[in-house]
């Protein structure tokens, strides 16, 4: 209309008198699935290491705390209280 | 897609399958609020963020592998024949994505039934497996509460919920898996697939990972270690009760011409079946689910002598004895199943807590674990002779008390206790499965008190200066 050439990152650049019937995957860079995947299971895996590597951290502060009489006294306070 | 019947079944069935997501997310709002009101309040964040984020965990997983996995392994493989082919579940398939059911751009006609009819199913069927593999995970995750891990935990939760689940169902919960062909095998409302394999698997966790401190005395007698608030404990449990609705639901296949599936050559008649294709009604769930419901309630309330935690355990008993076989049972039968399955849990879960020392805070082993066991038996010997396989089959396979007594070994124990007891072992040999004991006694919560405790601190001592600085507050 403006004479300006869209472009799409899907395989749809516009719905009119789209036959649905010959439309399949309309996500964005159809054809990057098996780098995605990549992407997916490495990201997955990274949050194994870095959330076992924080957790390594917050018990050792933990433990810590539990040096301190007074906060055990604390605690097993509130637990006799129920 | 092409005709207006055609249309409207595969549209009817997407929306009914994406119905029973949300119902069943009401599973896991009910397992978080279960298992923090049965913690003590020196473990509450940890007990509640340990269940949260097996949701994301196992979904990406079930997404990477799950999925497949379900349509690979209904011959075992290796049983009755190799690796099934099925494109459509892998992960780098166009159809695991938003697709309009046309041609493919790199994969012209992606599964055998056609890019039209799955396009539309396959992401709603999906998520409907993976919400029972959220609760497959969470079920092992209230036996542990209170000493294990997160890393631990979450790796256990992946195994369970991503792998050895959907083995179980690829095996066992599909109208071509060899364990229903082969051995009549038949569990419609999940009472082996779902319950008896978390079971096994949150027993296989607790014998490496041990009891609680304090949970039993010096003398081997065990100590009551009572939630801190029964109530979120039983609103937990009613929000169970909701949400498995859309499990049992979910189960089924809304509609089908039975026709074309082997049934009456020349006669369409649309029908409901159960995962198996085996025809069944809404109205078998609605009878069955409500009635082993109330037998398990009812012998609940009575063999627990009113104890809140166990009535309400005991309802969920009831429907998961009767699960295998709800498709089928008459109303009565149904409630009676429930009323054993129940009473079975309750005896059952003192008996081995006292016999050999071991701690399910929740009873998470007894409640899932032996009554989905105990429900496969019964099913095996109620249903007897009844066709296990759907009508497109050659050979119709009977199911027989054996054949549901194997299928229960084979949930509870080989891919239910054994994987996961294999994986805590191993997780406890590197140190990583249980907490220090100095946490343990102080809470898993320490830190997070700990920095609450020091912003309050903060912000008191900020007030006091605005005080002063009003001449509110004089020294």
């Amino acid at each position: 209309m403006t004479g300006i050439e869209f472009m799409s990152t899907t395989i749809v650049e516009t719905w009119k008198g789209a036959d649905l019937s010959q439309l399949g995957p309309i996500y964005p860079m159809v054809g990057s699935e098996t780098i995605l995947v990549g992407i997916g299971m490495a990201f997955w895996i990274a949050f194994h290491f870095k959330q076992a590597a924080i957790e390594k951290k917050e018990m050792a502060a933990d433990a810590e705390a539990a040096r301190s009489p007074e906060r055990l006294r604390r605690v097993f306070a509130g637990e006799a209280k129920g | 897609m092409d005709t207006n019947v055609g249309a409207l079944t595969i549209i009817f069935t997407e929306f009914y399958y994406w119905v029973t997501v949300p119902m069943m997310f009401l599973i896991h709002v009910g397992f978080c609020m279960y298992e923090v009101g049965a913690s003590r309040r020196k473990n509450h964040i940890h007990t509640l963020m340990k269940n949260t984020m097996l949701i994301p965990l196992v979904t990406i997983t079930f997404y990477f592998f799950g999925w497949w996995i379900y349509f690979a392994f209904p011959n075992g493989p290796g049983i009755t024949g190799g690796l099934v082919e099925n494109t459509s579940a892998l992960p780098w398939s166009e159809i695991m994505g938003t697709h309009l059911g046309g041609p493919g751009v790199n994969d012209a006609d992606a599964v055998p039934l056609g890019n039209a009819a799955w396009a539309r199913l396959n992401g709603v069927f999906w998520a409907a497996f993976l919400l029972f593999s959220w609760t497959a995970a969470s079920i092992v995750s209230g036996a542990t509460i209170e000493r294990i891990r997160p890393t631990a935990f979450w790796i256990v939760a992946v195994l369970v919920g991503s792998v050895t689940w959907i083995i179980d169902a690829a095996w066992g919960w599909h109208p071509d898996g060899w364990m229903v062909t082969q051995l009549g095998y038949h569990d419609a409302y999940a009472s082996g697939v779902i319950h008896a394999i978390a079971g096994g698997a949150a027993l296989g966790v607790i014998i490496p990972l041990g009891p609680r401190l304090g949970k039993f005395a010096a003398d081997g007698s065990a100590r009551n270690i009572n939630p801190h608030n029964k109530w979120l404990v039983t609103i937990g449990l009613f929000l169970i009760y909701c949400g498995f609705w859309g499990f049992y639901v979910a189960c089924n296949v809304p509609i089908i011409d039975h026709g074309t599936i082997g049934g009456a050559e020349g006669k369409v008649a649309f029908t409901a079946t159960t995962i198996y294709l085996t025809p069944t009604t809404l109205s078998a769930i609605v009878f069955n689910f409500l009635m082993s419901l109330s037998g398990g309630l009812l012998a609940g309330y009575v063999v627990s002598r009113g104890e809140a935690f166990w009535t309400y355990s005991c309802g969920l008993a009831g429907v998961i004895a009767a699960s295998a076989g709800n498709d089928l049972y008459h109303p009565i039968q149904a409630m009676l199943v429930g009323a054993v399955g129940a009473v079975c849990a309750y005896k059952l879960h003192y008996w081995v807590e006292n016999r050999f020392k071991l701690d399910d805070p929740i009873g998470a082993v007894a409640v899932h674990g032996y009554t989905g066991f105990i429900g496969l038996v019964i099913a095996g010997f109620m249903l007897w002779g009844h066709p296990a396989t759907a009508a497109y089959h050659e050979t119709t396979t009977p199911i027989t008390p054996w054949g549901n007594f194997l299928g229960a070994v084979i949930m509870f124990g080989v891919l239910g206790f054994l994987p996961a007891f294999v994986v805590s072992k191993i997780l406890n040999g590197m140190g990583m499965l249980r907490v220090p004991p100095a946490v343990e006694l102080v809470g898993l919560d320490m830190s997070e008190d700990m920095a609450a405790e020091m912003d309050a601190i903060e912000v008191s001592q900020a007030d006091i200066a605005e005080a002063r600085r009003l001449g509110l507050l004089n020294g």
